[in-house]
């Protein structure tokens, strides 16, 4: 699980964009600042075999609350300061080359750089879930322990450059793909000029979400008010804030809204498995928006099996209910764990990453 | 655009016509691929294979004379190409999610081992020589000028996560489909047309890559 921070200040969600007059209602401003704010702990330690001569042992480990929308090779300065300037000796290090570090989990698997941090995290949370040690019972979050590694990285490695620039061309790819996804071309994010596209990249390196949502509000589909329905919030969950209600004025235009889109992009991650993706309609039919239940039926339904039907209506039990069946895993986004009858398509508006990806990862209960 | 069980059907289709065929240089392309579907999931096969390629130098013509001296460079003349290290890559055909078509991906090796960066992909014969033209090329991609995305650049292999580079597909369905328009009749069978489809694919392909 992880941490949200405390609900800020709220800004007015008319006065923080432009005169196009597409003012966000509360209840979606409200969970994509959660979803932005939402942070993970890392733990990250150079691997004992490749310390330099005379490092400070006992700094060994950095600690980070990174954000969930962010991705490693920008906190890269960050660390790189941390160990060159208080770890290393200056001798000793003079001769390492940053762009030849990589990262591995504590299992020793190869650290996808070009996923957000979040994603990460949720990964490792799920593929943790398949020993048989592990609890989910827990709320405080566990760090994600990475090992530094300072030089020859593997084949696959070189294959893939970690550098910022690499990462906001495959972080814009994204974008366009979930552009292409939900309405069949990239003509909203291609459309959007240069500087405001450079600005969602900008939005993301500073942390800062009013910068990001002033133009991702321009190409992110909004969930209207009249048929949004969010989730029950879990009542373990810390932070989490009950759904207010809506209070917006005018409604965003429906032409633009979640539930019209093509198909909504989306992800499903399940343990040391391959990644699926597949289409995504935001209604079964016309009046039965599609629900994480029937997404998960239709992909894994060993593991999300059909409820079974309710039982007739008898004197004994004159207002039966479907009876329970048991849940061998469970589904997280943005590191909670989702009620089955959330909406695919307010997946989409409300709990997106900043790629514009909802990804979605299966978990398995003990 | 495809769907996937069509891609699938197409890609078997292919496999099976030219598995007994005699080899011939105008099929180079569709022989010799292999249908590999993931062990546990369902719906994400692809076609695979190995080939070689040459590294590509290109040195301009120089006169001798007869002395043995090098008087001048014939600017005139052709460069000419001399390939030098063999290079063995593996070559894939999956299915994307997004653009419901084909998409090609790779990687490509030195014979030591070691991945060839971005530039001696580029002038390996792999590509054709016309690749760099209206291009801007970084360590990690290479972008057609006023392109959304960039025609050659690195992802993760769709059914075994291992990263590769791979040839955008966005532009294809539109080329591909204009190209059948002029082939197809109506009467042919569904097969028949989802193997045109791939072939026609295929085409479209080797404008940019030597598929052979």
């Amino acid at each position: 699980m992880s941490t949200y921070g405390t609900t800020r200040h709220h800004h007015s969600p008319a006065a923080n964009f432009s005169n196009r007059d597409r003012a966000t209602d509360y209840h979606t401003t409200l969970f994509r600042r959660l979803t932005w704010d939402g942070t993970v702990p890392l733990e990250i330690r150079v691997d004992p075999k490749e310390l330099p001569a005379n490092s400070d042992r006992n700094l060994e480990c950095y600690f980070v609350q990174a954000p969930r929308v962010s991705y490693l090779p920008l906190l890269m300065p960050e660390i790189r300061r941390f160990f060159m300037d208080l770890v290393f000796d200056e001798t000793a290090a003079k001769d390492l080359k940053d762009e030849e570090w990589w990262f591995e989990t504590a299992e020793g698997t190869l650290v996808k750089w070009h996923w957000p941090i979040g994603l990460i995290y949720d990964n490792h949370t799920i593929s943790a879930s398949l020993k048989p040690t592990s609890s989910r019972s827990s709320t405080n979050a566990i760090p994600l322990r990475l090992i530094l590694h300072l030089a020859s990285p593997p084949n696959e490695k070189l294959l893939l450059s970690p550098s910022p620039e690499a990462c906001k061309q495959a972080f814009m790819g994204q974008l366009k793909e979930a552009d292409f996804i939900r309405w069949g071309s990239t003509k909203r994010m291609t459309g959007l000029r240069q500087q405001d596209q450079d600005g969602l990249w900008e939005g993301i390196k500073e942390h800062n979400f009013d910068d990001y949502w002033r133009v991702a509000s321009k190409v992110t589909p909004t969930t209207a008010p009249t048929r949004a329905q969010s989730p029950v919030p879990p009542s373990s969950s810390a932070s989490m804030v009950n759904r207010p209600p809506s209070a917006d004025p005018g409604g965003p235009s429906e032409r633009d809204g979640a539930y019209n889109v093509r198909s909504i992009p989306v992800r499903l991650y399940v343990p040391d498995g391959p990644v699926i993706q597949g289409l995504v309609p935001p209604m079964i039919d016309d009046n039965t928006p599609r629900t994480l239940s029937h997404y998960l039926l239709d992909h894994i339904p060993l593991l999300f099996p059909a409820s079974p039907p309710v039982p007739p209506p008898s004197r004994a039990n004159p207002h039966p209910r479907p009876p329970p069946v048991p849940r061998p895993a469970y589904a997280l986004v943005q590191g909670i764990v989702m009620p089955l009858e959330t909406e695919m398509a307010w997946l989409g508006g409300c709990l997106a990453g900043a790629d514009g990806w909802v990804n979605v990862c299966i978990g398995i209960n003990h | 655009m495809l769907t996937r069980p069509q891609f699938d059907q197409a890609c078997k289709l292919l496999v099976q016509e030219y598995e007994s065929s005699r080899p011939s240089f105008a099929t180079n392309a569709l022989r010799g691929w292999l249908w590999t579907e993931h062990p546990s999931v369902s719906s994400l096969g692809y076609l695979s294979r190995n080939s070689n390629y040459l590294s590509r130098h290109l040195e301009p013509f120089i006169h001798i004379d007869s002395n043995d001296n090098y008087t001048e460079i014939d600017e005139a003349a052709a460069p000419i190409c001399i390939d030098t290290e063999a290079l063995t890559s593996q070559q894939y055909v999956v299915y994307s999610a997004t653009f419901q078509v084909p998409c090609f991906y790779f990687t490509m090796y030195h014979s030591n081992g070691a991945p060839l960066s971005i530039n001696e992909l580029l002038s390996s014969t792999l590509f054709r020589p016309d690749i760099l033209q209206d291009a801007d090329t970084t360590t990690f991609a290479l972008t057609r000028r006023n392109t959304a995305f960039p025609l050659l650049s690195q992802g993760d292999h769709p059914t075994t996560g291992k990263p590769c580079w791979f040839l955008h597909p966005c532009e294809t369905t539109i080329v591909v489909e204009e190209l059948l328009k002029e082939v197809e009749k109506v009467a042919d069978s569904e097969d028949a047309k989802l193997l045109s489809w791939l072939k026609m694919w295929f085409v479209v392909l080797g404008s940019i890559i030597d598929v052979a």
